[in-house]
């Protein structure tokens, strides 16, 4: 006997035309293990709640938005200036943005550290990698889109970074910009990238990841001891899950009234570019890196070499499941602790460079 | 007595001073763009906007946080049962 019968009726409606029992049923088999390590867990689940904002966010941007360079820079200052809340709106897509990225980063680091890739979860590490790409594309292609200076200019230098690559560096660059400058074609490009390719990707391989979490569900780093019985993942798990997406709404929302997203004057094709252009501070590792090596190094091109070290280490995140062999037989691999903390220390030290210089 | 109850008091008052000013001075400051193009709300109705929505999230946390009570009570039960 339920209080609300309304609610009851609907339940068995809804039950009697799709599969909630079992779904219910599977959802209540998967449980997930309470140890010293377990806070982690939440920092996937933030990931995707910021993601959902951004679809959301986005699409209320998108009703509005005009991609064309006469008219995108007028119709972000439009926006936040004459549409209802639309300041904010803005400021919570550009801050859930950074938010997710950096959520990412610590799912994807405390993955790697506690060896989360090893064993049947190969292909839940790969999807998740590939997330990380394209997330960062996201970020890239939404850049360029309020048409300012700072946009344009960061634009500008980042099309021009595959460049230096052997057979395709011309193709690319020629990809991405549609052209021989920064212009209207580019802006096409960025915001259909934006908009419909890397959403449609993204939805796809979100999906798939998640799938992949339930069927394997979470793993426990090598060598932890495990003293509490695991929990139930819904509803129990769930409801803490639900807790962080409250504590990261409220962090959204303070950044967002307080420190509403500004914009820079409009891009000029013909002005100079202005000092102290850079891209947003996840691209910065890549920026920092590409400016401390010299632009030649023995014969070869410095910014080839970096373009290329990039690719191999993709190549080398995306193989580390079938790499580590030690984690594979759940055996501790210093090796690859090693390395995962010695690339966070890479980040924090470039990111630190790159604000300070 | 007295002095630690001052001290504490002089310690809230900081924070709550620190606080206010960075909601005041942090909003202004953004309101001052390179060019002026962007105006955004002032102060006042962009901490009315954000108190609704600390509100929701507030009430959100504590809704989901009685449900979980419950759901671990219940999950419990049946492992103790």
């Amino acid at each position: 006997m339920t209080t609300y019968p309304w609610l009851s009726k609907a339940a068995t409606w809804c039950s009697d035309r799709l599969p909630l029992d079992a779904l219910r049923r599977f959802a209540e088999g998967k449980s997930v293990p309470r140890h010293k390590h377990s806070f982690w867990y939440y920092f996937g689940g933030l990931t995707l709640f910021f993601f959902s904002v951004q679809v959301v966010s986005g699409i209320l941007l998108a009703l509005s938005y005009e991609p064309s360079p006469e008219h995108a820079y007028e119709s972000v200052v439009s926006i936040v200036n004459e549409q209802m809340h639309g300041w904010f709106i803005r400021s919570v897509h550009s801050w859930s943005a950074n938010l997710m990225v950096a959520m990412l980063f610590i799912h994807m680091f405390s993955g790697f550290l506690m060896k989360a890739y090893r064993r049947p979860r190969e292909l839940m590490w790969i999807s998740g990698t590939v997330l990380l790409l394209l997330v960062l594309g996201f970020g890239f292609t939404g850049y360029l889109l309020p048409w300012d200076t700072t946009a344009y200019f960061a634009t500008l230098i980042g099309t021009e970074v595959p460049k230096s690559l052997p057979l395709v560096g011309t193709w690319g660059v020629e990809l991405l910009k549609g052209g021989e400058e920064i212009g209207g074609r580019t802006l096409a490009r960025m915001y259909s990238m934006h908009v419909i390719v890397l959403p449609l990707i993204t939805i796809m391989v979100v999906s798939f990841h998640l799938l992949l979490s339930q069927l394997s569900g979470s793993s426990i780093p090598v060598g932890t001891e495990v003293r509490k019985p695991p929990i139930r993942f819904f509803p129990n798990f769930l409801y803490r899950d639900f807790i962080s997406w409250g504590l990261g709404f409220i962090a959204l929302v303070v950044l967002a009234c307080m420190l509403p997203w500004g914009l820079a004057e409009k891009a000029d094709p013909f002005a100079s570019a202005p000092p102290g252009i850079r891209p947003e501070w996840y691209f910065w590792p890549l920026y920092q890196t590409l400016k401390m090596v010299p632009a030649q190094i023995f014969t070869l091109n410095g910014e080839m070499l970096v373009n290329a070290l990039v690719g191999l280490l993709i190549v080398f995140w995306l193989a580390v499941p079938f790499i580590d062999r030690r984690s594979a037989r759940e055996r501790p691999s210093p090796v690859f602790t090693a390395i995962g903390l010695g690339a966070i220390l890479y980040i924090v030290i470039t990111i630190g460079l790159a604000y300070a210089g | 007595m007295q002095d630690r109850t001052t001290t504490r008091a002089s310690k809230y008052g900081r924070i709550v001073a620190a606080v206010v000013s960075l909601l005041i001075t942090g909003g202004d400051a953004r309101a001052l763009e390179p060019n002026g193009a962007l105006h955004f709300p002032g102060v006042i109705d962009r901490l009315t906007l954000l108190g609704v929505a600390l509100l929701l999230g507030v009430g959100w946390i504590y809704l989901v946080n009685r449900l979980r009570k419950k759901a671990d009570q219940r999950e419990r039960r049946e492992q103790g049962g």
